[in-house]
C-alpha cells in the first residue's frame, strides 16, 4: 500500500470522526441522556451517594454536599440491591486475592523505583551488587509496577466490575484464581531473570520470551471467566465501562502475542516495540482505569454520567486513534517517515476522546465539587481523571515534531509516562480499591484517616515528581539542542531535579506503605462487621447502627 | 445517532481497530523493510562483538544511551560528533534493536569512531568519574576483578590513583572486554548509501511486468519516446532525453529513466498549465493527451539504462561544499539539507520527490536557477523556491557538481519489493 494512501485515509477518517463529534455536540446528543447511563443504578437509587470508604459522618456530609438533579429520592428497588450483593459475593474471594497481590507488588515496585531514582544522582551507591545496578533495577521497577501492581489491581477491578455491570454472578472464578497463581509464578521468575540480566533488550518486553508465554497463558485463564460472565449477562444494555473493559480484554492478547512473535528485526522491531509499549497503556491500562472512572464517578455521587452519548463517541475515537500513535517515540529516528507522520496526526486527534471525557467529568461533577472533601474514593477518582486529561493533552502536544525535538531523549518523557501510568492509572486504582474492599470484606476500613494520609502523600509526592522532572527534562533537552554547550551540561543541570524526584519518590513510597498497612490491617484484623450492607439503603442502616 | 452497543459490536469493533493499528505499525513496516540490503561499509558483528552486545543488553545500557543520531535539521547530533542521521539499513544486524529513547548519556551509534581506545573504555566502565568528571553513569566494578597480580593473557586496567584499589591490580573480565569490543565496533561513519554500489550483473533495461495495463502503457510510451506524435507535432523525447531516458547533457535534457511515473506525469501537467515554464516542453506537453502522458511516464519510470558517462572531476573543494550543502544544508543561509526531501545522496523519494543523483551538472544548475526565478513553481509548500532564493551562484554550482557525481537509482520495483535505497528515514 502506498504510504500516501495510508496517510490520506487515516486523515480522512480522523476528520470524519471530528465531524461526527461536532455534530453530536450540535444536535444535543451530548446532552443529558439518561437511559444507558442509569444502568448502574437500581430503580430509585439515583440521588443516593455511595462511598463505602467514607466514615458514617462523612457519608452524611457527602449526601448533603451532592446536588440531587435526578428528582426526589425515592425507595430503592431492594431486589436489585440484593442481586448486586450476590454479584459482589460471587467475586469477593477472587478479587481479594488479586488486590493482595497487587499491593505486595506495589510496595516492591516502589522500592525498586526509589533505588533506581537515587542511583541517577548517586551513581556510586550500591554498585557492588550487579542486580542493583541502574539498568537492572530500573527494569525490575517497570516490570513490577506494570505487570505486578497495575495488572493485578486492574484485573481485580475488572473482575469485580463485570458481574455488577452485567447483573449476574461471576462465572468460572477458579479460572481467575489459576490465572492469578500462574501469573505470579511467571512474574516472580521473570523478575529473577531480570535481576540476573536475562533481559530481552526491548523496553516493556524485557522478560524472557518463555516467561511471556507463561504470562500469556495466565492471561488466557483470566479471560475465561470474564467471557463466561459476559455470556451470562442479564442486562440488555452494556454500560460504557463494559466496553472499556472489553477493549482491554480483547486488545491485550493481540498486543502481547504479536509483540512476542520471533519475527521482528532491526528498525521494524523498533516500530513494533513502540506500537506495543504505547498500546499497553492505551489499550490496556487506560481502558481499565476509564472503566473504573465511568463507574465510580456517577456511582459515588448518585448522579448519572453527564452525557452518555459523548462517552460512546469518546470510546470509539479512543479505540481508533490511540492504537496508531506509538511511533512518536521514534520521531527523528530511522523509521519510515509516513509512520512518524501517522503517529503525529493520530496523536493530535486523541484530543477528541479526551475532550469527550473532560466534558463528561466536569459535567458530572458540576455543582458537586464539594463532595470531594467527604469521599476519599471520589478524591482519588477525580484526581486520576484530571491527570488523565492532563496526560493526554500533554501527549498530543508532545507528538508534535517541534515539541518532541526538545522533549525526546530526556527525563521529560519519564515525567510524562508517570503522569499517565501513575497520576492517572494508579491513582484511579487506589480509589477503586478503597471502594471495593469494604464491599467484598463486609467491613470498614480500620483507619479511615490513613486513607487521606495516603492521598495527600502520593498527591504531593507526585506533584513534586512531575513538576520537577518536567522542568529538569525540558532544560536537559534545550541544553542538548545547543551545540555550543558541552553534553555534560545536559547531565549536570538535571542533578537537582533528579534529587527532587527521589524526595518525591520517597513520599510516594511512604504513601504506599501507609496504604499497604491500612490494607493488611483491614484484611487480617476484622473490624466492625458490616452485615448485609449494600448501598444505599444499607448505608443508612449503617448510620443508624453506628449512632 | 445510534451508537448503542451490543456485545457483538463491542468485540468486532474493538478488534478491528486494534488490528488496524497492528497492520499499520507492525505488518506494513515488516514488509516494507524486509528487503533492505546492508550498506557497503556495514559489517556483521564478530563473535566477541555479539557477546559484547549481549552484555550491553544485560546491563540495560539502552535505558540511558540511544543509537540513532538525528537529522541535522532537527538536532545538532552531527555537531556533537555522533554521526550522520542513521537509516534503516544501518540496523540490518541489530536484533534486538537498541535504538533507545533516552540520552541520560550520549548517543553511542558511532562511539567506536569517536573513542576507539579500549583502555579508555575499560577504565571508564570501571569508574566513569575517573575519566568524565560530573558523569552520572553507574560504575561497573562487577565486570572487573581485583587481583594481587595479573596472569598471562589478562588485561589490566589503569585508573588514576584515587580510584584504584589499595592493593593489587584491576583485571577486566571477559564480559567487560566483549562489551568494549562491541562499543569499539560501533562505527557507522560509512556513507548511508554507497555512491558506487557493488556492480551487479546488468539488470534488464526495462523492468519486467505482467500487468496488462502497464504493458499497454509501455507499448504506447515506447512509440512516443522513439518517434513522437506527428499528429500534434510532438517531437520524439529521445532527441533530448536519450533513447532510453538516460538524458543528454549537451542539450540540457535531464535523465528521466527511473524517475517516478507520478512525478513525470505531474511535470508534464505542470508544463502544460504553465506552473513549470519551458518553451520547448510547453508544446510537447500540450500535444499529448492525458493517456499519452501517462504512458510515457510509466515507460520511462521503468527504464534503467547504463549510468551517464562520468563528468570530468570537478574541483575537490567545490565537491565538498556541494556534499555538505546536500547533506546538512547551511544554517547561515537558512537552507536545509537536500537529503531531507531528496533522499540520501539524492536518490529521490518516490513518488513525489525526484532523484537528483546522476543528473548532468548543466541541468541541475539550470533547474535551480529556474526555481529561483520562478520559472518552476511546482512545489506547493514553496520550499524549493525559498531554498533556491537563499542559495548563491557558487552554492548552486557546488550542489550541481556534487549530485552529478552521484550514481542515479534504478527503477522502483513493483509492489512489496522496494529497493534497499528507498527505505525512508
Amino acid at each position: 500500500m502506498d504510504p500516501i494512501i495510508i496517510l490520506l485515509s487515516a486523515f480522512l477518517l480522523s476528520v470524519a470522526a471530528l465531524a461526527v463529534y461536532i455534530r453530536s455536540m450540535q444536535t444535543g446528543a451530548a446532552g443529558n441522556d439518561a437511559s444507558g447511563a442509569n444502568v448502574i443504578f437500581a430503580p430509585g437509587e439515583t440521588g443516593h451517594v455511595d462511598d463505602p470508604a467514607a466514615t458514617p459522618a462523612s457519608h452524611q456530609a457527602l449526601q448533603k454536599a451532592v446536588t440531587v438533579r435526578a428528582g426526589p429520592r425515592s425507595p430503592v428497588d431492594e431486589q436489585q440491591l440484593a442481586a448486586r450483593l450476590e454479584a459482589d459475593q460471587s467475586t469477593s474471594g477472587v478479587v481479594l486475592a488479586y488486590f493482595i497481590c497487587s499491593v505486595v507488588w506495589l510496595v516492591l515496585g516502589s522500592l525498586a523505583g526509589l533505588v533506581a531514582s537515587i542511583k541517577l544522582h548517586n551513581p556510586d551507591w550500591l554498585t557492588s551488587a550487579e542486580w542493583l545496578s541502574f539498568g537492572r533495577i530500573r527494569t525490575i521497577h517497570l516490570n513490577i509496577v506494570a505487570y505486578g501492581w497495575s495488572a493485578f489491581a486492574g484485573g481485580g477491578l475488572a473482575i469485580w466490575l463485570l458481574p455488577r455491570l452485567l447483573r449476574t454472578k461471576l462465572q468460572g472464578g477458579s479460572y481467575a484464581m489459576s490465572g492469578l497463581i500462574l501469573w505470579n509464578i511467571a512474574l516472580i521468575i521473570g523478575v529473577i531473570e531480570l535481576a540476573m540480566g536475562n533481559m530481552s533488550g526491548l523496553e516493556w518486553l524485557e522478560m524472557p520470551r518463555w516467561v511471556n508465554l507463561m504470562l500469556a497463558i495466565a492471561a488466557g485463564f483470566v479471560a475465561v471467566p470474564l467471557m463466561l460472565t459476559l455470556k451470562r449477562r442479564t442486562v440488555d444494555h452494556l454500560y460504557v465501562s463494559v466496553w472499556y473493559l472489553g477493549l482491554a480484554l480483547f486488545a491485550f492478547p493481540v498486543l502481547f502475542i504479536v509483540a512476542n512473535l520471533p519475527v521482528h528485526f532491526g528498525v521494524q522491531q523498533a516500530a513494533m516495540n513502540w506500537w506495543y509499549g504505547h498500546n499497553v497503556l492505551g489499550y490496556f491500562f487506560t481502558p481499565l482505569s476509564l472503566a473504573a472512572i465511568y463507574y465510580f464517578l456517577p456511582k459515588i455521587l448518585g448522579v448519572p454520567i453527564y452525557s452518555y452519548n459523548l462517552s460512546l463517541l469518546a470510546f470509539w475515537t479512543l479505540a481508533f486513534f490511540y492504537g496508531q500513535t506509538g511511533i512518536h517515540h521514534l520521531i527523528g529516528g530511522p523509521v519510515p517517515g509516513w509512520l512518524v507522520t501517522l503517529a503525529i496526526i493520530q496523536g493530535v486527534m486523541m484530543f477528541i476522546p479526551v475532550a469527550g471525557f473532560m466534558v463528561n467529568q466536569f459535567g458530572t461533577l458540576k455543582g458537586n465539587w464539594g463532595a470531594l472533601r467527604h469521599s476519599p474514593t471520589l478524591a482519588f477518582i477525580v484526581a486520576g481523571g484530571l491527570m488523565y486529561i492532563a496526560a493526554s493533552f500533554q501527549g498530543s502536544a508532545m507528538s508534535l515534531r517541534s515539541v518532541s525535538t526538545v522533549g525526546h531523549f530526556t527525563h521529560f518523557i519519564v515525567a510524562h509516562a508517570h503522569l499517565g501510568n501513575y497520576g492517572f492509572v494508579t491513582i484511579v486504582f487506589f480509589g477503586g480499591i478503597y471502594f471495593i474492599l469494604p464491599r467484598i470484606l463486609q467491613r470498614e476500613w480500620p483507619f479511615p484517616s490513613l486513607i487521606w494520609t495516603h492521598f495527600w502523600l502520593v498527591l504531593v509526592g507526585f506533584a513534586i515528581y512531575f513538576i520537577g522532572l518536567s522542568i529538569g527534562g525540558w532544560l536537559q533537552g534545550l541544553a542538548m539542542l545547543d551545540a555550543k554547550r558541552p553534553f555534560l551540561d545536559s547531565v549536570a543541570l538535571t542533578i537537582p531535579w533528579l534529587k527532587s524526584r527521589s524526595v518525591a519518590g520517597g513520599l510516594m513510597t511512604l504513601g504506599h506503605l501507609v496504604f499497604a498497612g491500612n490494607f493488611f490491617a483491614m484484611v487480617f484484623q476484622p473490624g466492625r462487621e458490616r452485615g448485609l450492607e449494600v448501598s444505599p439503603s444499607a448505608v443508612e442502616g449503617r448510620v443508624s447502627h453506628a449512632s | 445517532m445510534h451508537l448503542e452497543l451490543t456485545a457483538r459490536r463491542l468485540v468486532t469493533g474493538t478488534l478491528a481497530f486494534v488490528l488496524l493499528a497492528t497492520v499499520l505499525l507492525v505488518v506494513l513496516p515488516f514488509f516494507r523493510l524486509r528487503h533492505l540490503e546492508a550498506p557497503e561499509g556495514l559489517h556483521p558483528y564478530t563473535e566477541a562483538q555479539l557477546r559484547g552486545r549481549e552484555e550491553y543488553i544485560r546491563q540495560g545500557c539502552v535505558y540511558c544511551h540511544s543509537q540513532q543520531p538525528r537529522d541535522p535539521s532537527q538536532a545538532p547530533d552531527m555537531k556533537r560528533g555522533w554521526g550522520r542521521p542513521s537509516v534503516a539499513a544501518d540496523y540490518l544486524y541489530d536484533t534486538p534493536h537498541q535504538l533507545g529513547t533516552m540520552r541520560t548519556g550520549p548517543d553511542l551509534f558511532n562511539i567506536g569512531a569517536r573513542q576507539p581506545s579500549s583502555a579508555w573504555h575499560l577504565g571508564h566502565l570501571y569508574q566513569p568519574r575517573a575519566y568524565v568528571a560530573g558523569s552520572n553513569m553507574p560504575s561497573y566494578p562487577f565486570l572487573f576483578e581485583v587481583k594481587a597480580e595479573a596472569e598471562a593473557g589478562e588485561t589490566t586496567v589503569t585508573v588514576p590513583p584515587q580510584f584504584a584499589p589499595a592493593n593489587g591490580v584491576i583485571v577486566a573480565k571477559r564480559s567487560a572486554l566483549d562489551l568494549v569490543q562491541y562499543m569499539i565496533g560501533l562505527d557507522h561513519t560509512y556513507p548511508a548509501v554507497s555512491p558506487h554500489p557493488k556492480q551487479t550483473a546488468a539488470g534488464p533495461l526495462l523492468l519486467p511486468t505482467k500487468d496488462p495495463a502497464v504493458l499497454a502503457d509501455i507499448k504506447v510510451g515506447t512509440g512516443i519516446v522513439r518517434d513522437g506524435v506527428s499528429a500534434t507535432g510532438v517531437a520524439a523525447c529521445a532527441g533530448c532525453h536519450g533513447a532510453h531516458g538516460e538524458g543528454n547533457a549537451s542539450v540540457g535534457g535531464p535523465r528521466l529513466a527511473a524517475q517516478s511515473d507520478l512525478y513525470l506525469e505531474a511535470q508534464l501537467a505542470a508544463y502544460a498549465d504553465g506552473t513549470r515554464r519551458d518553451p520547448i516542453m510547453l508544446p510537447v506537453a500540450k500535444g499529448l493527451t492525458q493517456d499519452q502522458r501517462r504512458a510515457v511516464a510509466v515507460y520511462l519510470s521503468r527504464l534503467s539504462p547504463p549510468g551517464a558517462t562520468a563528468a570530468p572531476a570537478p574541483d575537490h573543494a567545490v565537491l565538498e561544499r556541494g556534499e555538505r550543502l546536500a547533506w546538512f544544508g547551511d544554517e547561515a543561509l537558512q537552507v536545509q539539507g537536500c537529503v531531507n526531501c531528496h533522499g540520501p545522496a539524492g536518490i529521490g523519494e518516490p513518488p513525489r520527490i525526484p532523484y537528483l543523483a546522476g543528473q548532468s551538472e548543466s541541468f541541475l544548475g539550470a533547474s535551480l536557477h529556474a526555481w529561483r526565478e520562478g520559472r518552476r513553481n511546482t512545489d506547493p509548500s514553496g520550499q524549493m523556491t525559498q531554498i533556491a532564493k537563499n542559495l548563491g551562484d557558487a552554492d548552486i554550482a557546488a550542489l550541481a557538481a556534487y549530485y552529478a557525481s552521484q550514481k542515479p537509482p534504478s527503477p522502483v520495483a513493483d509492489a512489496d519489493q522496494p529497493p534497499a535505497t528507498h527505505a525512508k528515514r
